[in-house]
């Protein structure tokens, strides 16, 4: 059973990629005992079947208390199966991600409500899954065979879509309810995300995160994004694209301060993934987050 | 069959990316011009791959590259998690006809692209140690004159270097090769 008061507060954290990796470790052996950065969060395929040495730099991080936590992309939540989940993932890369797990130990893990592999091919995209009761069942069905198969608890990702591929059963906020209560996972709120799809499919913001079930929200996510998307990619009528690659926007930040005022989170995140800026940037789009954060009475900093 | 309707879905989504030709039975018509986005995005992706994985064979193919990594993911979609692994199939593309054909690449193009996926892959695993590999070309030479003369990039991109065999022996060295 999804038990969120059980979960620790994280505070604040910061994705770690390999551009910044060698910055972020020697700001954490700099930092004063007031940080920015509590814990940090990898992309767990990059990490799987590597030389040994290769997780020594997650130990370092370890070994001064910041805890590693999982977010995947390529767990396909949202592949159709034949007969049974289980065919949806191929041993070896679970068997890599429990030898990784079991080294750092995360309180949980997730990915983003989206079909990565058809077929046994990954498409290396996070592609949309249509908002249809079929998908409901299916995620829930793929999300309890991981959970059952890591013994952790599995958070879901609102991804940011530039298609419903087909005519929608139900809105995004109703397929997305469906879902953490069938499946009785958490919630990873993308912030950036809300508002990407807000923009490009024409909704409100607010209203969206006032119809979704925010009492299950444990990670939350901010990020920048690309605005101005037809001079990125010609062609094309959306109008923001979902980057990670750009500073965070004065709306996305009021969107974080109305969640915040609505649910506690157990851990929020900086998501930068490509585009970097000088590390000294970074640090200070985390001390206004951080900032934020300190004025909501919802978040407990350890 | 509980979501024959899902599969169907996302087997028309495969058989976009794979190029293949179809009539939309399963996905709104709109939704083929909204899955472009996305090829698009994939290909912007790979593209930040090929850049790190072969930093020399990009140089020489950056010319026509998005229309190499459409060509290539069409042909070879990894079946790995992995992402570096969906270049593993690279070398052997430019080794093929089809992408020798279309665009009549130098003729160490592969043996470049082989030691360079060599390089990662040895990095990447915790069981080899140690590649060597027969070259037909003077590979080490062509990556010193790219690295030394970068003005000298044009020139190798049509160049028909002469043969000069040479082993070379990739290690690991601490995990990285």
């Amino acid at each position: 059973m999804f038990e969120k008061n059980k979960l620790k507060n994280y505070g604040l954290g910061l994705g770690l990629r390999t551009t910044i990796q060698k910055e972020t470790l020697n700001y954490i052996k700099a930092e004063a005992e007031e940080g920015c950065i509590q814990w940090l969060e990898i992309v767990p395929e990059n990490y799987i079947y590597k030389p040994k040495a290769q997780l020594e730099i997650l130990k370092e991080f370890m070994d001064k208390g910041k805890p590693i936590i999982p977010h995947s992309v390529n767990l396909s939540i949202g592949t159709a199966y034949k007969s049974s989940p289980r065919e949806n993932y191929d041993r070896r890369f679970l068997d890599g991600l429990k030898d990784l797990f079991k080294f750092i130990q995360p309180p949980w893990f997730s990915d983003h409500v989206s079909c990565t592999r058809i077929n046994g091919f990954y498409l290396q995209e996070l592609m949309p899954v249509p908002f249809i009761k079929e998908s409901v069942d299916t995620i829930v069905d793929n999300i309890k065979f991981l959970e059952d198969e890591f013994q952790l608890p599995f958070l879901i990702e609102n991804p940011s879509y530039y298609s419903t591929l087909i005519k929608p059963e139900m809105t995004e906020a109703e397929f997305l309810n469906e879902i953490l209560e069938k499946a009785d996972c958490g919630l990873l709120l993308d912030i950036n995300n809300v508002y990407v799809n807000a923009v490009n499919h024409n909704y409100n913001a607010m209203e969206f995160l006032n119809s979704l079930d925010l009492s299950r929200t444990v990670q939350v996510h901010i990020a920048g994004h690309l605005e101005d998307y037809q001079a990125h990619l010609s062609k094309r009528h959306l109008k923001i694209l979902d980057t990670h690659g750009e500073v965070i926007k004065e709306e996305v930040f009021t969107l974080f301060k109305y969640l915040l005022e609505k649910t506690e989170v157990k851990a929020v995140l900086l998501e930068r993934d490509s585009n970097f800026p000088e590390f000294s940037n970074i640090i200070s789009e985390l001390a206004h987050v951080k900032q934020l954060m300190k004025q909501s009475s919802l978040i407990v900093n350890n | 069959m509980q979501n024959l309707r899902l599969q169907n879905i996302q087997n028309e989504i495969l058989k976009y990316f794979q190029g293949k030709k179809f009539k939309p039975e399963f996905l709104d018509a709109a939704a083929l011009d909204e899955l472009a986005i996305y090829k698009s995005l994939t290909i912007s992706a790979f593209e930040e791959y090929l850049e790190n994985i072969f930093p020399c064979t990009y140089l020489l193919i950056q010319d026509r590259i998005p229309e190499v990594i459409q060509d290539y993911l069409e042909r070879h979609l990894s079946i790995s998690a992995l992402y570096y692994e969906s270049a593993r199939a690279f070398p052997e593309f430019i080794k093929g006809d089809f992408f020798q054909d279309k665009y009549d690449p130098p003729n160490f193009l592969y043996e470049l692209a082989l030691v360079e996926w060599t390089e990662i892959e040895l990095r990447n695993s915790s069981e080899k140690k140690l590649q060597q590999l027969k070259l037909n070309y003077p590979i080490t030479k062509i990556r010193l004159l790219m690295k030394e003369c970068p003005e000298e990039i044009d020139e190798l991109k049509t160049a028909d270097v002469d043969k000069e065999p040479e082993i070379l022996e990739i290690r690991q060295k601490n995990g990285s090769a």
